[in-house]
């Protein structure tokens, strides 16, 4: 507890007293104290007499600054008294300082738009420089990984192959089959206003195969694999087991990113086509039970509308996808600077490219298999 | 150990290195002598992780040459140099164990990369460095089920693998309680003279370096480069520069 005194000690002069602890628990009612009194009275000088202090603390301190500070503003000149020895260091002569600290708790003023968005273009030029030499580097370890034999450890990819393929087996199950079983939902209502309901079969194993199992497939692995490696990665060059590796003389693209794309490669066509097939049944699973539809009937059906170029183009294209993200991922990764958050980042930054760079790259796949329907058919 | 043909010396010329445009150290200069312990000291901030990164080829310097023997150190990034690369061993800050491997795989990972041993020898190689760091029961455990003293001795282990000529400490004490450190020096000290490796401290513990290092760098956050040089009990009793005496005496008392 304290006890603040004060009384008029001269014909323009004020003293107040305080005594007893100013600590950090009692910081808020000595600070409005002071303060009411300061309101209160018309004497320009006021001094603070110090010396009944049994503990001053940290906050106690930066109250007595706050009411230097606001004898300023106040116009009242501060004087302090009978300072205890601990808190002479940051108190004495306080009186006549200018408050340089004021506003350092206020934000740090945002740039104007102009600079923002020169901030924002060199960003991307950047951010592309360092995708492009990134790409340039995998493409020139794989070349080398390539010409000498064995350079590449094919070891790890089993297992690196289980991780992004066969763990996510469940997942693309689950959703393959609810994807291909909403669509057949969603059609069989307008389609039975037609007395179309047969092409549900059409429409399901279409749709499936060409754009949605490649593209649902695609954004599980990038949810599970790509944010995997940029958080691995990351890690790693937090760690420094980046820097260990190519004092190891190997380089770290060779090592952990060429077996990642060629995992993520080899398994997002198996995925696709899991997630085509189920898409399948569940459209099938649908159509039996709110269309009347056999499922003899909808499978022939199937079989007299799908084309295995159909199948093929889907396939291809996962496999461009499946690359992409892995490149995306193990980019991030290698991008992360600093610490934790630095990792965290470059985890949501990779699935954010990710389903932008998937979402660009399935229009552009769109529009070239309309001008050269023979790409993917093999 | 000193006739050895292929213990070599390190010579840093003119070297001057930054990251991102800022200029860290400027206009370095010296020679490691072949099998001596050496350190590079200076107080935080003066860019002693800088020139390690440079000498070992993870930073590319704004200019200047790093030779190991008669070979020049590529950033790298650019262009390794196994044979330099091969021939010495780093224990970074933090150990840089490789986290999704054993300790014996750890250890083994050099071998595999630079040698072509049956794998039967590789592993008596691995069992013998475990030995020489005490660690020989932790082979089969993974990094992270090790202590921070025990992480940093699997490092060393690791770096030692292909029995390297010139071995490089990142701050070997940061994190170590003062008798593990000790050890740690003595540790260093025995594998300087038994196996005559040079070896390169980067650290700001007096108390160690003066008791393990023959020659002493110090550099300073201001100046940007070395300030002295010298074997420890010279640049203790230098009187002449405030910024040395205080360095050695502030750190002491």
């Amino acid at each position: 507890m304290f006890q603040v005194k004060f009384r008029q000690q001269s014909f323009d002069e004020l003293l107040i007293e305080v005594t007893g602890n100013a600590s950090v628990d009692e910081a808020v009612a000595l600070d409005r104290e002071l303060l009411n009194i300061l309101e209160a009275q018309p004497l320009k000088n006021v001094k603070l007499d110090l010396g009944g202090l049994d503990y001053l603390d940290g906050a106690g301190i930066a109250v007595i600054r706050n009411f230097v500070r606001n004898c300023k503003k106040l116009g009242n000149n501060a004087t302090l008294v009978n300072i205890p020895s601990g808190g002479k260091r940051f108190l004495e002569g306080h009186e006549s300082k200018s408050f340089a600290s004021t506003g350092i708790l206020e934000g740090i003023d945002e740039p104007d738009v102009a600079t923002q968005i020169r901030h924002g273009i060199s960003y991307l030029k950047n951010s592309s420089v360092d995708m492009i030499t990134f790409i340039g580097g995998v493409v020139d370890a794989f070349w080398s990984g390539l010409r000498r034999s064995g350079s590449i450890k094919w070891e790890g990819l089993a297992k690196l192959f289980a991780k992004a393929g066969v763990d996510a087996v469940p997942i693309v199950l689950a959703l393959g089959f609810l994807m291909g079983a909403i669509l057949a939902f969603q059609a069989a209502i307008q389609l039975r206003k037609f007395g179309a309901n047969i092409f549900v079969a059409d429409l399901v194993s279409v749709s499936i195969c060409l754009e949605m199992g490649p593209l649902l497939t695609a954004l599980i692995i990038s949810g599970r694999s790509g944010a995997g490696y940029a958080a691995h990665i990351g890690s790693m060059q937090v760690s420094e087991e980046i820097d260990a590796l190519r004092v190891l003389g190997i380089d770290p693209i060779l090592y952990l990113v060429c077996p990642r794309i060629i995992a993520v490669a080899l398994a997002a066509p198996c995925l696709t086509m899991i997630s085509n097939i189920v898409g399948i049944i569940g459209g099938c699973v649908v159509a039996s039970f709110s269309l009347d539809i056999t499922p003899t009937t909808y499978f022939n059906q199937v079989r007299r509308v799908l084309e295995v170029s159909d199948v093929m183009k889907g396939l291809t294209k996962s496999i461009v996808f499946g690359i992409e993200i892995a490149i995306i991922g193990c980019f991030r990764g290698f991008q992360v600077r600093g610490g934790a958050e630095s990792v965290g980042y470059a985890t949501t930054s990779a699935v954010v490219t990710c389903i932008f760079v998937l979402t660009v790259t399935n229009a552009i796949f769109a529009v070239l298999f309309y001008y050269f329907p023979r790409i993917g058919v093999f | 150990m000193s006739d050895n043909p292929y213990v070599s010396d390190i010579s840093v010329k003119n070297l001057t290195a930054g990251y991102a445009g800022e200029i860290i150290i400027r206009d370095i200069s010296f020679e490691i002598p072949r099998g001596k312990i050496f350190a590079i000291m200076g107080r935080s901030g003066c860019g002693k992780t800088t020139l390690f990164r440079a000498m070992v080829g993870l930073l590319k310097p704004v200019s200047g040459e790093i030779y190991y023997g008669d070979n020049k150190m590529e950033p790298i990034s650019e262009q390794p140099k196994m044979e330099i690369l091969r021939k010495i061993g780093v224990l970074f800050q933090s150990g840089a164990l490789f986290t999704s491997m054993t300790v014996a795989e750890n250890i083994a990972m050099p071998l595999l990369q630079f040698t072509s041993l049956p794998e039967t020898v590789i592993e008596e190689i691995v069992d013998l460095k475990l030995e020489l760091v005490g660690l020989q029961d932790a082979a089969r455990k993974l990094p992270e089920e090790l202590s921070g003293g025990m992480q940093k001795r699997a490092a060393l282990a690791r770096a030692m693998a292909l029995d390297p000529q010139i071995l490089f400490f990142d701050e070997p004490s940061a994190g170590l309680d003062p008798l593990t450190s000790s050890e740690l020096d003595e540790t260093i000290r025995s594998i300087n003279s038994f196996m005559g490796t040079t070896v390169v401290l980067i650290t700001h513990e007096l108390r160690s370096v003066c008791s393990v290092a023959d020659n002493i760098i110090l550099l300073d956050p201001a100046e940007k480069t070395i300030i002295a040089r010298g074997r420890p009990d010279e640049l203790m009793q230098n009187v002449s520069d405030k910024r040395v005496r205080d360095f050695f005496r502030g750190g002491l008392n």
